[in-house]
């Protein structure tokens, strides 16, 4: 019971200080919506797509589930960066000191942050929902759908929260590990198929696209939310099992060993 | 505080610890009892924060023993144990009475009591006013204050703090200083680390001399300062000869002599008295005086053969 406390004191100290960090908390929610309206238009009306993976040329449908993957990409990465203000602050040296494992205190600041990203993604997810001219494919039903996508949504937090403890832990600045975290995620990102389908990919491109652990996230989400035809996504007999195994490995590698206080 | 324990809350025996780079600290053996406090007192870098690290369980050490209430330090210990860093810790986006909170959660202050703690924790630290306001608007002084009531709110038996005035005004230190002896009162034992001897006469049972992570001397204040006068004076003359030195300690009315060159330091009955006589034979050699009341600052003067990096002032 006292362990429960102590992670959800250490979970709500997380929420806290994002409520409280307006421009971060607006970032991210922004950056995604405006980009789907620039970048979702442009495409539409400038290159009109004919993949059929786009249904009638509409990308910025298309493109409004990757959004929401982009969301917690991007929450995940400014949450975890609080190891760094932490550390700076002398609060993890003080948190380590207290007698509690290493684990419960990560696992604490990592429940408050998988949180907050996973919030503010399905918070996405919910508003290109009901803005006008955007058509989502929900399975199951908009409501089986979108809590599938939300399951999702909550397996990639996890996992980019376990990735970013495995970076907190051997680089020591703030700077730094942004700079790996960009050069890591954000390549894998962009050919997770959230901005293009693989339909007509070169092979070299499936070979990326299968071995980019991204790629499966993405999958259930737009199999989730957008996916009215299937057969250009992996599938989600593939993506979710997948998605499980990928999440809980990362999170549980990553909440083994402490950053240095 | 809980019942006081069988064995000492901390014992470091033989403790040798190399960081790294080399430093570090060699054969410190120290042993605290309930209700004692004692400071560790050096230059920079010489090696008490590694004691003080040894002493929370931080770190181990490469050789000796460091045990907290007779047994390695774990997390049952660490439940014992208070420790404030040099640095406040402190989360600017946390409020004053959410901080508490979060360490009273996690030290595991029960929660019928976690209200009145915080409560009485907040008026001793004077930011019963404070407690809705976000940390990032305090003051250093009151940061400081606030991190000791963190570190002492589960009413630790053994505290552990990091220069706890560094940065403070003398009403800020005062405060802490009160709030440090009361915990003591209460049976707390208590290790500080300063390089501000006032301090360290303020409140230490017993001062600790690190040099070159080495323990010089280890006793009560007035066992440290026993061989010296009342008053201190500190010549600058180059010139001095070791020779010279043991002459004038050989004057009536002078202690311990010290050539530290360009300095010699003197303690002495009375200054009024002893500075005619030497400006007499050898004024045209010195070129300044200081006089202070004789302090710990002079017993490390003549064990460790220079004075302290910094000076005593607050």
């Amino acid at each position: 019971m006292s362990a429960a406390a102590a992670v959800g004191a250490l979970a709500a100290r997380e929420l806290r200080a994002v409520a409280r960090s307006r421009s971060q908390l607006y970032s991210s929610l922004l950056f995604p919506l405006m980009l789907l309206a620039v970048l979702g238009a442009g495409v539409s009306s400038g290159l009109s797509p004919n993949s059929p993976a786009i249904a009638d040329g509409d990308y910025t449908s298309f493109l409004a589930p990757g959004m929401a993957a982009m969301t917690a990409l991007f929450a995940s990465t400014f949450s975890s960066a609080s190891f760094y203000r932490d550390r700076e602050s002398g609060m993890l040296r003080a948190l380590f000191a207290a007698p509690r494992s290493a684990f419960a205190i990560l696992f604490g600041k990592t429940v408050g942050a998988v949180a907050i990203g996973s919030l503010q993604a399905v918070l996405v997810l919910a508003l290109v929902a009901v803005i006008p001219g955007i058509k989502l494919g929900w399975q199951f039903g908009w409501l089986g759908g979108f809590a599938t996508a939300a399951a999702a949504i909550i397996a990639l937090n996890l996992a980019l929260n376990g990735f970013a403890l495995l970076v907190a832990v051997r680089i020591r600045t703030m700077q730094g590990f942004h700079l790996i975290m960009n050069l890591a995620l954000f390549p894998l990102f962009f050919l997770s198929g959230a901005f293009f389908p693989f339909d007509d990919a070169p092979a070299w491109l499936d070979v990326i696209r299968y071995a980019n652990p991204l790629t499966y996230f993405v999958d259930l989400i737009q199999y989730a939310a957008y996916a009215r035809d299937d057969s250009f996504l992996i599938g989600p007999a593939i993506s979710a099992p997948v998605v499980a195994v990928l999440s809980a490995l990362l999170l549980f590698a990553g909440l083994r060993r402490a950053p240095a206080a | 505080m809980s019942d006081i324990a069988p064995h000492p809350p901390l014992a470091l025996r033989d403790a040798c610890y190399a960081h790294p780079g080399g430093r570090g600290v060699r054969d410190v053996d120290l042993r605290i009892d309930a209700g004692e406090i004692v400071a560790l007192i050096g230059p920079n870098g010489a090696g008490k924060t590694t004691i003080l690290r040894l002493a929370a369980g931080e770190i181990s050490p490469d050789s000796g023993s460091a045990a907290l209430f007779g047994s390695a330090p774990d997390a049952a210990a660490r439940r014992r144990i208070g420790v404030v860093f040099q640095d406040a810790a402190v989360d600017d986006l946390m409020r004053v009475g959410e901080m508490l909170d979060l360490f009273a959660v996690l030290h595991e202050v029960p929660r019928a009591e976690r209200r009145a703690r915080i409560g009485a924790a907040l008026e001793q630290a004077g930011l019963t006013d404070r407690a809705g306001d976000l940390c990032g608007a305090l003051s250093g002084g009151l940061r400081r204050r606030l991190d000791v009531q963190r570190a002492l709110l589960h009413r630790p038996d053994l505290i552990i703090l990091d220069e706890p005035s560094l940065g403070l005004d003398l009403d800020s230190s005062r405060a802490v200083w009160q709030r440090l002896r009361e915990a003591r009162d209460a049976g707390a034992a208590i290790l500080l680390a300063t390089n501000n001897v006032e301090e360290a006469e303020a409140l230490a049972d017993r001062a600790g001399f690190i040099l070159d992570g080495r323990m010089l001397a280890l006793d009560a204040p007035a066992a440290l300062t026993a061989g010296l006068r009342s008053e201190s004076v500190m010549l600058d003359w180059p010139a001095c000869t070791p020779d010279l030195a043991e002459a004038i300690a050989g004057w009536p009315g002078v202690g311990a002599v010290r050539l530290s060159p360009p300095e010699l330091h003197a303690t002495v009955d009375s200054a009024a008295a002893f500075l005619p006589a030497v400006f007499e034979r050898h004024g045209g050699a010195i070129g300044g005086v200081r006089i202070r009341q004789s302090s710990l600052a002079d017993a490390w003067f003549h064990l460790a053969g220079s004075p302290l990096e910094r000076e005593t002032e607050p």
